[in-house]
């Protein structure tokens, strides 16, 4: 009920304070035509107008929002706007000034924009020419004119953006257009380290290789030691084949015979078993295996010379016995 | 650009980036051309980096000449082929590119060729290790079972790394030739003078197109003296030439 009460105290309270509104229709028809006379009518206090336009800076060509700006007319409602595109000073800085439409503003409105859409004529620094605007002031029954400027105000128009041909693809190489991917491929080829550790990489490999089958074969090793002497090695690969040839006997004795002759200096003129075994004896060779060589030797040749079917000597046999008095063998 | 942006440059692959980005824009030649430009200036960095990859080299090459750089692209190829000489898309790059500089007759160089050319150095690193296994197993089987097989086999890969050692040499004559005669490229259209001055006359009746390749001589006084493909010695001006 209070609260009630206030309310309607503070509506008396604005209505009797509120003045009579004033109007153009109230001025002389002589007053309403002074030059730079707008129908501006101030009330309290004094009518503002200020230019700004939008944007500062812009390149020529295009069009921007030139905006006059009018405060404390009190009557808002029936201010017109300067017809700029008559003015020479405008004009000359424009080539297009066209008003933009806008709803006619409510009496209350403190402040009225007027908004032109301009367009500037050549590239450089200008500015919004001083727009002289005259209002006018109720005084004891009596009108009086006022005069207010809205001042200069500085804009850029740039050099005009040329719009480009229509765009035309880039010409090249077709193959110029891919990108090569295999970038982890390295130049050049490859330096000293590569060389050396090739060779010292192939060098521990060989030596790896022949240390670990020495390693693994200790037999093979007395065998390869045997086998760098040519006579062995010869006498070796003659008993190996020895089955292949037609007299076998005769094949396995030669071979016995050539390896001694090879191997130990038996002359060449020895030929029978007791030659050899002569031979033998005579540089000292040891008697168990003098009597072996010369028993299989003899049997070789009873086998060859006497017609026995079958010898006790054989390539094998020989085989074992030159490796065992090579010392591969126990 | 320190070392450190270049090694960022390089992980990103920001000159791919720009290619990748010049590729779309191809329908618009303008707007390609600026970002091949800038492809091509992020190569450089990394070539100066000295990421001599043979795929950097081609890539440098071709944003180069797609930005309109078709000098800039024959001496970023040479480069890649001084550090690889016997990469074959570089080899087909500098053909590419050769037909579109308008040498007079007789002045195109010929393609590329000699061992260099041919055969890698890795090819031939490989080969040799072929050699070297042969004659290593060859030699371990001397040494131990003493095959029949073995003395062949080391022959065969002693005589593969003659071979490969001999192509070698080869190489190193034609590397130590070409650092003797250098290549440049001409970056603008250049007379040929007789000697190192303006007031010298020409040596040929016409200008050396831009894009033409020369081998340097010498140099004295700002002025460099080549030789041509033909055969024909003259000087050029210092500053019309790509040193790379």
């Amino acid at each position: 009920m209070r609260a009630s009460s206030f309310a309607l105290l503070a509506v008396a309270s604005i209505t009797v304070a509120q003045p009579a509104r004033l109007s153009v229709a109230d001025l002389s028809p002589l007053d309403r035509q002074k030059e730079h006379f707008y129908s501006a009518i101030s009330g309290t206090g004094s009518i503002a107008a200020t230019w700004s336009i939008s944007p500062l800076s812009a390149p020529s060509g295009r069009d921007r929002t030139l905006t006059l700006t009018i405060s404390n007319a009190a009557n808002p409602h029936e201010l017109t706007a300067p017809p700029l595109g008559e003015m020479p000073e405008f004009q000359r800085l424009f080539s297009v000034i066209t008003l933009n439409p806008s709803p006619k503003p409510s009496p209350d409105t403190l402040r009225v924009e007027i908004r032109y859409t301009v367009r500037p004529r050549i590239e450089g620094q200008f500015q919004i020419p001083e727009l002289k605007y005259r209002f006018a002031r109720r005084s004891g029954g009596q009108t009086q004119f006022q005069m207010t400027y809205a001042e200069a105000v500085p804009f850029t128009v740039t050099k005009p953006v040329v719009p480009s041909a229509d765009p035309r693809p880039l010409d090249g190489p077709p193959a110029f257009f891919g990108l090569r991917e295999d970038r982890f491929m390295q130049s050049g080829g490859p330096g000293c380290v590569w060389w050396l550790g090739l060779i010292g990489g192939a060098g521990v490999i060989g030596l790896t290789w022949i240390a670990g089958w020495r390693w693994l074969y200790p037999d093979a090793v007395r065998l390869f030691r045997i086998r760098r002497n040519r006579a062995v090695r010869m006498a070796l690969d003659r008993l190996r084949a020895a089955h292949r040839h037609s007299d076998p006997a005769a094949e396995t004795a030669d071979s016995l015979r050539t390896y001694l002759v090879g191997r130990h200096g038996v002359p060449h003129a020895a030929r029978t078993p007791h030659e050899i075994a002569t031979a033998l004896r005579a540089i000292d060779f040891p008697e168990d295996r003098i009597a072996v060589t010369e028993q299989l030797l003899r049997e070789a040749d009873a086998v060859r010379f006497g017609g026995r079917g079958q010898a006790s000597i054989t390539p094998g046999k020989v085989v074992a016995l030159i490796e065992q008095w090579e010392g591969v063998r126990g | 650009m320190n070392s450190a942006t270049v090694a960022l440059l390089i992980v990103m692959g920001q000159p791919d980036v720009s290619f990748r980005e010049a590729q779309e824009l191809r329908a618009d030649a303008g707007a390609a051309r600026l970002k091949f430009i800038e492809a091509a200036k992020g190569y450089d960095a990394v070539w100066q980096a000295r990421n001599h990859s043979p795929a950097v080299a081609t890539n440098r090459g071709r944003a180069h000449a797609l930005a309109g750089d078709w000098a800039g692209a024959i001496a970023a190829v040479h480069a890649g082929l001084r550090e690889s000489p016997s990469d074959t898309t570089l080899h087909h790059d500098l053909e590419t590119l050769r037909d579109v500089v308008p040498y007079p007759a007789g002045l195109r160089p010929p393609p590329v060729s000699g061992w260099r050319s041919r055969v890698s150095g890795w090819d031939l690193f490989g080969l040799a290790t072929v050699c070297v296994g042969l004659i290593t197993i060859g030699i371990a089987n001397r040494f131990t079972t003493r095959d029949g097989w073995a003395l062949s086999i080391v022959t065969v890969g002693v005589i593969g790394l003659f071979a490969v050692l001999a192509v070698k040499w080869q190489g190193h004559r034609e590397a130590r030739w070409e650092a003797e005669r250098p290549v440049r490229v001409l970056i603008r259209e250049t007379t040929l003078r007789k000697g190192n001055g303006d007031s010298y006359e020409p040596r040929l009746e016409w200008p050396l197109p831009r894009g033409c390749e020369v081998r340097e001589l010498f140099r004295r006084g700002g002025w460099v003296q080549v030789e041509l493909t033909g055969g024909a010695v003259g000087w050029l001006p210092e500053a019309s030439v790509i040193t790379f």
